[in-house]
């Protein structure tokens, strides 16, 4: 059923502007919710796999070089892409799952943007159409921008104030690298791209062809939050309320990769290209673990580690064998799931706690065994503890760079991780083990039933992906070679 | 000066880290720092040893120079508009000329 391709992108922007719509009807709004959170993942496993050309244009052979040419937005559709729009509708579930039940009163404008959110990242990975990713990645960082805006953590509005500035640099420049590749190429979809350049086409080697590439790249980097975005984009994650944050990361890591996925296919030809990403992808790691070890508010700690974390995904990507791209797109599935836990699991004591400082935290195992305990195993899924699922892809990671001649990479990998590490151990000594500071009151409110199932079930992912990464691993690897 | 009135000077400048868990964690990241910036000018001989040779010697000698680093970075990294613009557009500019002059270099 080719038909329900473009429905993983229309079915939730249908329902997020009829959630809109009614939004002044909460108990509507709130099954409705429900109901449209369930089917989101079970549409691209109903789906088969293929191309969906819109308006059903299909491809146009060329009588002079034989290039076939899209001249309809392609969407593609295959196991990789079913996998990363699967996990994100799980992880969509569960968060509408938590806020219809944390809230009396359920927001449609606030269900409206985390639907919108979804369908926006969904078109991302499945479109063949570089311009039409750009729309897209517009919509995700307004969401972006709302969810926090929407939440009610202090300083919201600075926080989404600072990001959209910032991003107001960002969003033109990569619109200004693709008009770059528009004019080269007198065409945007990637596929044809590609098949130009692989044509020998002349300008693919035009200093107009990289000055395109450090523009979309420069636009990458503000949607994947690395350096120099990185302040801004942890600010973001710990703006928002703890769902919310679990949603947005996840956006991250889909347009992060979606975007890298198109500049591979299109810019890999260009050895600086891989020099650039691995730079990036190391500073994100080193900037962001050192900036999380020296924090005291526990939501900016696991901000900073999710950015330094998609740093571990452009380094794969970077060294560009099949192995380490494999591990490179791995761990990003890994920390779609892992930060998710993270943030709701930390963000259910912030709730509880009514604050976020480590400092006037402590004892809480006592009140909260359970989610300490899961906290505690999903901060060692992220520091790469074995057998969990962040340890896979580490490993992977590790042998990747070993095998490419780049012990270097490994080490600095192994180091990030120990310190990953040390920046659990610390969390976890001072909000649940150490003597409870006698200014601290808890409200004695219990967390939310369904946040400890989420947290189990987010759990359960990352110990089945650790014990059986093929899961993951044979689709993945299957598309790198594609891609190679 | 002795190495121990120098240590205490250093560790009372560090404005925030008055607990030993937050002097931990600034050790930790002060040590993550300095062994991955080594590990990275080592990866410099790839493209020449002589030049990851130099690009050591500098790092050491900016290192020793300037310890504590981390809480200039931080001071660097705080959430101020000012200084996310600043170092926005000094990216772009970089980035821009390495990768339009210096791509055909690679």
């Amino acid at each position: 059923m080719n038909e329900l391709i473009p429905l993983m992108v229309i079915f939730p922007i249908a329902a997020a502007l009829l959630i809109n719509l009614f939004g002044f009807k909460s108990t509507f709004v709130k099954y409705i919710s429900i109901i449209v959170a369930f089917i989101i993942p079970i549409i691209p496993l109903a789906s088969n796999f293929g191309l969906h050309y819109f308006g059903g244009h299909a491809p146009l052979e060329s009588s002079l070089s034989g290039i076939l040419y899209h001249t309809a937005i392609t969407y593609s559709f295959t196991a990789f892409e079913q996998l990363f729009i699967f996990i994100l509708g799980i992880l969509g579930f569960f968060v509408v799952l938590i806020y219809v039940n944390s809230y009396k009163k359920a927001s449609g404008p606030y269900l409206f943007l985390l639907f919108m959110g979804i369908a926006a990242v969904s078109a991302l990975i499945l479109s063949d159409d570089i311009f039409h990713m750009f729309v897209f990645f517009e919509i995700a960082a307004i969401v972006q921008v709302g969810i926090v805006a929407a939440s009610t953590i202090k300083d919201r509005y600075e926080i989404a104030l600072k990001y959209m500035i910032v991003g107001s640099i960002g969003s033109p420049i990569i619109l200004l690298g693709i008009a770059f590749l528009l004019a080269i190429f007198g065409n945007v979809n990637i596929t044809d791209i590609v098949n130009m350049i692989n044509a020998g086409f002349p300008a693919a080697s035009s200093p107009v062809f990289f000055a395109s590439l450090a523009l979309i790249f420069f636009g990458w980097l503000y949607t994947a939050g690395l350096p120099p975005f990185h302040t801004a984009k942890s600010g973001i994650y710990s703006g928002a309320e703890p769902q919310g944050a679990a949603l947005l990361q996840a956006f991250s890591v889909i347009t992060m990769v979606s975007i890298l996925i198109a500049m591979v296919r299109i810019f890999s030809g260009l050895e600086i290209f891989n020099v650039i990403l691995v730079a990036f992808s190391l500073l994100a790691m080193i900037l962001s673990i050192t900036m999380a070890l020296v924090q005291t508010d526990f939501k900016r700690m696991i901000a900073f580690l999710a950015v330094g974390e998609l740093g571990f995904i452009g380094l794969g990507m970077g060294i560009g064998t099949e192995l380490s791209m494999t591990a490179g797109l791995f761990q990003a599935v890994n920390e779609m799931v892992i930060t998710a836990l993270l943030f709701i699991g930390f963000g259910a004591i912030a709730v509880v706690c009514k604050t976020t400082d480590i400092n006037k935290l402590g004892g809480l195992i006592s009140d909260y065994p359970k989610t300490a305990i899961m906290v505690l195993i999903g901060g060692f899924a992220m520091a790469g503890v074995p057998p969990l699922n962040g340890f896979q892809s580490k490993l992977m990671l590790v042998q990747s760079a070993l095998n490419a001649g780049y012990p270097e990479f490994a080490i600095i990998i192994v180091l990030i991780s120990i310190a990953t590490f040390v920046v659990f151990v610390k969390v976890f000594y001072l909000m649940f083990l150490k003597t409870k500071p006698k200014a601290l009151e808890v409200s004695g409110e219990k967390i939310p039933k369904s946040t400890i199932i989420t947290l189990a079930v987010f759990l359960i992912i990352c110990i089945t992906l650790g014990l059986f990464p093929s899961i993951a691993t044979d689709t993945i690897s299957g598309f790198v070679g594609g891609l190679l | 000066m002795r190495l121990y009135d120098k240590l205490i000077n250093i560790i009372e400048g560090m404005k925030g880290s008055t607990t030993n868990d937050s002097i931990s964690g600034d050790l930790v990241a002060e040590l993550t720092l300095i062994s991955t910036l080594l590990m990275l000018g080592i990866v410099v001989r790839h493209v020449s040893i002589f030049l990851s040779i130099v690009i050591l010697l500098g790092l050491l000698l900016i290192l020793i120079t300037n310890l504590p680093l981390m809480p200039k970075l931080k001071k660097e990294q705080e959430d101020s508009l000012g200084q996310m613009l600043y170092y926005v557009l000094v990216t772009l500019g970089v980035l821009f000329a390495a990768v339009y002059w210096g791509g055909n270099f690679v």
